[in-house]
C-alpha cells in the first residue's frame, strides 16, 4: 500500500503524525514528509485512520 | 418525535441548546430532510425565505464538504439566509471572504492567508497567550463568583485577534462590540436594528481600511502588516479583500472560541465524573477534553452549501440551486462513527468530530483556537479547580451560533 499526499491540500495540521508517526513527519518548515514509501501491512490500520482523519482530506491510499 | 416536528431554521428551536434528540430522529429516518422556511419576519435582513435540505449524517457532510465544485460555498454564501436583491451589497461583501470562496479562487487565497496560521506561528503565540490567560484569571481569582462568558471566555480570543491584527489596546472594545453586532442578528438583545447592523459593518470596514493604510506606511509584526507587505506569490489581494478577511477574523475568531470555552466549563460542570478525571491530570487529559467539548457543542451549528447541478444524496433528488445545511452537531453524534455518541467522554480517541469543518474550508484558526482553550481552561483548572456553573446559562438567540451570553460560575477564591 502507498500513500499519496495532495500537497496542494496539505497544510501540515499533523493529525496524521498523531495517528502514525512511523509514516508521517511534519518538518520545521511545515511540510509533510513520508518516512516510508511502501506502507507495511502492520501499519495499514493506522495509515487508514490518518487518511480518514486528515482535516484537509489530503491523503489518498493506493493498493 | 418525527421528521418535520421541529423547524431548524427557527432560532427559537435552539432556546435550550441544540436539538440532539431531533437530530437523532433525522439521522435515522430522514438524513436528507427538507426543512421548510420558518414563519419569520421576511423583512429581516438575514431572513431564511426558502426551505433547504438539512444534512445530519457524518458521511454526507464529509462528502459535500469535499466536493467544492458540486457544492458551492460562494453562491448565496455559507449562511442559510436568503439575501435578496436589496442585500446584494451585503452578499458581495460576504463573497469576498475566504470562507465563502470556491475553487479556483479559494485555494489561491487560502495559500496567501495561511502564512499567518502555520504551526510555527501558533507555537510562537502560545507564551504571550499564557501570560494573558494568567492575567484574565488574576482579575477574578480573589472573588468567589463571576460571569464566565465576559470575565473569562471573552478576553483571550479578543486579545489574540487584536494582537494578530495589530489593533491597539484602546480600540479592542470596539472590535468586540462590532463583532457582537454582526453576529447577533437573531437576538433581540444584540440586534438593535437593521440600521445599527449596517452602521457596525460600515464602521468596521472604515476601521480596517485605516488600519491597512497605517500598516502600509509603518510595517510592524502584525499579521495585517505581513499581508500588506507579503512576498508570497499569489492572487493580488485587494484592500477590499483584506478588509473582508479582517472582519471574518474578528467574527470567526471571537465568537467561536468564546463560545467553545464557555461550553467547556458548562459541560464539565454537567459531567462531574469527567471533570474529576480531568483534574486528576490536566496536562494529560486537557487536549482530549477540548476535542470532546468541540464534538459535543460545536459553536457553529450549521454551514450552508448550494448545489451547482442536479444531483442526489442517499437517493434524494437535489436540484441545482438547492441549499444544503450541514448540521455539525448532528454529524458529531452519528452512531455509525462514534460509539455511545451521547456520552461525554474526554478520553475518546480518535475523535474525528466535524466542528472545525473538513476539507477545503477546514477552519484556518482551528489550532489557534485549541491553543487558546488549552491556555485559559488550563489556568482555570489549575487555580480555581472547584469552579462550577451556578445558574442556567443564557443563550444567544440564533439558528446558526450556539453562543452563550452569560453564565454565572462560583468557586473558592484563591488564597494569595
Amino acid at each position: 500500500m502507498k500513500v499519496i499526499v495532495d500537497y496542494d491540500l496539505c497544510e501540515a495540521n499533523a493529525i496524521c503524525v498523531g495517528s502514525c508517526p512511523e509514516v508521517f513527519r511534519v518538518e520545521e518548515d511545515d511540510t509533510l514528509t513520508l518516512l516510508v514509501e511502501e506502507i507495511p501491512e502492520s501499519l495499514r490500520k493506522e495509515v487508514e485512520e490518518a487518511a480518514r482523519l486528515c482535516p484537509r482530506q489530503a491523503l489518498r491510499l493506493e493498493g | 418525535m418525527k421528521p418535520g416536528d421541529v423547524n431548524l431554521a427557527d432560532p427559537d428551536t435552539f432556546e435550550d441548546g441544540q436539538p440532539f434528540d431531533y437530530f437523532a430522529v433525522l439521522r435515522r429516518e430522514a438524513p436528507v430532510h427538507w426543512n421548510p422556511a420558518p414563519e419569520s419576519d421576511p423583512e429581516h435582513p438575514m431572513a431564511i425565505r426558502r426551505g433547504y435540505f438539512a444534512l445530519t449524517k457524518y458521511a454526507d457532510i464529509v462528502d459535500v464538504s469535499r466536493d467544492g465544485k458540486l457544492f458551492s460555498a460562494r453562491v448565496g454564501s455559507n449562511l442559510l439566509s436568503d439575501l435578496d436583491e436589496e442585500e446584494e451589497g451585503h452578499l458581495a461583501a460576504l463573497q469576498s471572504m475566504l470562507i465563502n470562496m470556491d475553487p479556483p479562487d479559494h485555494p489561491k487565497y487560502r495559500r496567501f492567508f495561511l502564512q499567518g496560521f502555520t504551526r510555527r506561528m501558533v507555537a510562537s503565540l502560545e507564551p504571550p497567550i499564557r501570560i494573558h490567560a494568567k492575567r484574565v484569571v488574576d482579575a477574578v481569582a480573589e472573588k468567589s463568583e463571576c460571569d464566565f462568558v465576559t470575565d473569562l471566555a471573552r478576553d483571550l480570543p479578543l486579545l489574540l485577534i487584536c494582537e494578530l491584527m495589530g489593533v491597539p489596546e484602546e480600540d479592542r472594545h470596539r472590535i468586540y462590540e462590532w463583532s457582537n453586532l454582526l453576529c447577533g442578528f437573531d437576538d433581540p438583545e444584540m440586534f438593535e436594528s437593521r440600521e445599527a447592523q449596517e452602521a457596525a459593518a460600515a464602521e468596521i470596514y472604515q476601521y480596517s481600511t485605516e488600519l491597512i493604510l497605517q500598516k502600509r506606511a509603518q510595517p510592524d509584526d502584525s499579521l495585517i502588516s505581513k499581508y500588506v507587505h507579503s512576498e508570497v506569490k499569489g492572487p493580488s489581494v485587494t484592500d477590499f479583500e483584506l478588509n473582508s478577511f479582517f472582519i471574518l477574523l474578528c467574527v470567526a475568531g471571537n465568537e467561536t472560541t468564546r463560545a467553545a470555552t464557555a461550553h467547556g466549563m458548562r459541560l464539565l460542570s454537567e459531567h462531574p465524573d469527567q471533570y474529576e478525571l480531568l483534574l486528576s491530570d490536566v496536562d494529560r487529559y486537557l487536549p482530549g477534553a477540548i476535542e470532546e467539548i468541540l464534538r459535543f457543542s460545536p459553536p457553529v451549528m450549521v454551514i450552508r452549501r448550494t448545489a451547482m447541478e442536479d444531483t442526489q444524496i442517499r437517493g434524494v433528488d437535489i436540484e441545482m440551486g438547492d441549499k444544503l445545511g450541514m448540521y455539525y452537531g448532528a454529524a458529531n453524534r452519528d452512531e455509525e462513527v462514534f460509539e455511545d455518541p451521547n456520552r461525554f467522554d474526554i478520553t475518546r480517541s480518535p475523535n474525528p468530530h466535524l466542528s472545525s469543518g473538513i476539507g477545503e474550508h477546514y477552519c484556518l484558526g482551528a489550532s489557534l483556537a485549541r491553543m487558546q482553550m488549552r491556555c485559559i481552561l488550563g489556568e482555570i483548572l489549575m487555580r480555581l479547580p472547584d469552579m462550577r456553573v451556578s445558574a442556567p446559562p443564557q443563550r444567544q438567540r440564533s439558528a446558526l451560533f450556539d453562543g452563550l451570553k452569560e453564565m454565572r460560575v462560583s468557586y473558592t477564591p484563591e488564597v494569595r
